[in-house]
């Protein structure tokens, strides 16, 4: 019954992720050969304008123009911004809402409601991984187009592991603000500061030392050749996957330790 | 002797539902409860008054194990509370109605009995269809559209089916209208007859005359009332007597004053016990003052009680 909870709590974010998913990946699929026709005329009409170094590969390399826009852009964003959406909330949220006293007189322990609720965002996450790689096999066959499994799968399986620092993040920080909507505003805010801000910059560096976290976007995308297995950033994949039992580990220890 | 100290009489070693000792809260500097130490026997219905920000609230989450005390010590239906892994076994046999009586706003009626009922397998169907039939409430209307009576009706069927042995209500009739509030408590004491304990706190003292048999009194944080309407209604008296001259100091140190207010030339005690003998003094302080001994309502006692020293 608690899986239920967990369940009918965050349905409704997660309907609007999996149609935002689907959205993208299917918009970028079927509107792939319009996309590449609109690139020619402009190559054509407007031979000045400068065009970013992704530019001339996306447009004959079907893969890559998948990679680039949904796994290193779009879906990858929606991804972690339901990641945050999805830690946020739980028992101190409840506490804000006025729900925690009812919860928390059922017998279940504080920690067995943490963990449904961290089950049930990686088990939606997953799901979400899962949906994006179908709508891309799927929309990509409707419009003659092959993209190679191999690249969806490793591209998903990335994006998981890379990403669930954002949840664990998430599930950390909701225990430590205060507030209904104070957490999720905290949360989106630096996931702003990350993507808009440091990211143009950490995009130049290596992914090493301090640099892997602000490159987590990069980790979770991998390279654009990302078929083969010695183009995943191990090293960055270990320190993100680390920091994100480190955060779910100090959530944890919150959420059995304060008061509601 | 301070009427915090008065206990009620025939109390009998025994079993008590809830047994706290020496509780206390500090928010940081602010003393939320102070020393708190209380026994509520097993099968009484138990009203546990205080104004606003008296400390009700954080005595009840701290019986329940939703915050840890700052000092002190207490158990719940034979659970210490500072046991959390225990403390799932003493849920499993009491319920709970909080302040805000707020549910899961994403579920229907239907959905939250069913959730709920999942943990307890002593669930009374019975009790829950007798309680939807009289409250009329809308299965399939999510929580967030109920109205605040049939919000709290549905909490207060969630708590009732359970079959609990103890039932906690922090402030169960607030906002509620005459009839519903009655109602309510009618349910109470229908449960407390089925050998439910009852331990509900709350601000109005009328419904707690009319239910409670035993009556816990808490001001900034510390008891100063632990008696019974019965006791009240035997025991307390306001004495009054008029004179021309000051009484003398410690002419009213007696056994069983708990409070001395002097208005003008008329001296007014409280008492506690030691009516006749507290009575023929004061009778006797000067010459022909003239004496009359009153009955003394729930409402005074408690009043009396919350004046500032």
């Amino acid at each position: 019954m608690l899986f239920r909870k967990g369940w009918l709590e965050t349905r409704s974010l997660f309907v609007t992720a999996l149609v935002a998913t689907m959205a993208v990946c299917a918009f970028w699929t079927l509107g792939h050969e319009w996309v590449n026709q609109q690139w020619q005329r402009d190559l054509i009409e407007h031979p000045e304008w400068k065009n970013p170094p992704w530019f001339l590969r996306a447009m004959h390399d079907y893969p890559f123009f998948i990679w680039h826009f949904v796994y290193a852009e779009m879906f990858q964003k929606i991804w972690v911004i339901f990641a945050v959406l999805l830690g946020i909330g739980g028992v101190s949220r409840e506490a804000a809402h006025g729900t925690a006293g009812f919860t928390l007189s059922l017998p279940i322990s504080r920690v067995a409601l943490f963990h449904v609720r961290a089950l049930v965002a990686v088990v939606e996450l997953l799901i979400l991984n899962l949906a994006a790689l179908l709508t891309i096999a799927g929309c990509s066959r409707v419009a003659g187009l092959s993209y190679p499994l191999l690249h969806g799968v490793t591209h998903n399986a990335l994006m998981f592991a890379g990403g669930l620092v954002f949840l664990s993040a998430s599930l950390c920080l909701t225990e430590f603000v205060e507030g209904e909507y104070t957490p999720a505003l905290v949360g989106l805010g630096a996931v702003g500061l990350l993507y808009f801000v440091m990211q143009p910059y950490a995009d130049g560096l290596p992914v090493t030392g301090v640099a892997i976290p602000f490159a987590i976007p990069r980790l979770m995308a991998g390279s654009g050749d990302i078929a083969r297995i010695e183009d995943v950033h191990w090293l960055g994949l270990a320190v993100s996957f680390t920091a994100a039992v480190a955060f779910a580990a100090l959530g944890r220890y919150r959420t059995l330790t304060r008061d509601y | 002797m301070p009427l915090a100290d008065y206990q009620r009489s025939g109390d009998v070693q025994g079993s008590y539902a809830i047994e706290t000792h020496d509780l206390t809260k500090h928010y940081d500097t602010f003393e939320a409860v102070r020393g708190l130490s209380i026994k509520v026997p097993r099968g009484s219905i138990t009203g546990f008054l205080g104004q606003n920000g008296a400390g009700k609230s954080t005595t009840i989450k701290m019986l329940l194990g939703m915050m840890k005390p700052t000092r002190g010590s207490g158990r719940v239906l034979d659970v210490d509370i500072l046991d959390a892994g225990k403390s799932i076994d003493a849920r499993r046999r009491l319920a709970y109605v909080s302040e805000d009586k707020r549910l899961y706003d994403y579920m229907t009626v239907r959905q939250i009995i069913d959730f709920t009922k999942s943990f307890y397998p002593t669930w009374k169907t019975d009790i829950e269809q007798q309680l939807l039939d009289e409250f009329r409430l809308p299965l399939d209307r999510p929580t967030k559209k109920l109205s605040k009576g049939m919000r709290t009706q549905t909490a207060l069927l969630l708590a009732l089916a359970r079959g609990a042995e103890l039932l906690i209500l922090d402030e169960p009739t607030e906002g509620l209208d005459p009839v519903v509030t009655e109602k309510i408590l009618e349910l109470v004491v229908g449960a407390a007859a089925d050998g439910t304990t009852v331990f509900f706190s709350s601000h109005q003292i009328a419904e707690v005359e009319q239910i409670a048999d035993r009556i816990l009194l808490i001001d900034r944080g510390q008891l100063v009332l632990d008696t019974s309407p019965e006791l009240i209604a035997e025991n307390f008296r306001r004495i009054r007597g008029i004179y021309d001259l000051p009484l003398p100091e410690g002419a009213l140190a007696l056994d069983g004053v708990e409070r001395v207010a002097v208005d003008g030339r008329m001296v007014s005690v409280i008492a506690s016990r030691n009516i006749d003998g507290i009575a023929h003094r004061m009778a006797h302080l000067s010459s022909g003052p003239s004496v009359e001994v009153l009955p003394l309502s729930l409402k005074e006692i408690v009043l009396e009680s919350l004046k500032r020293d």
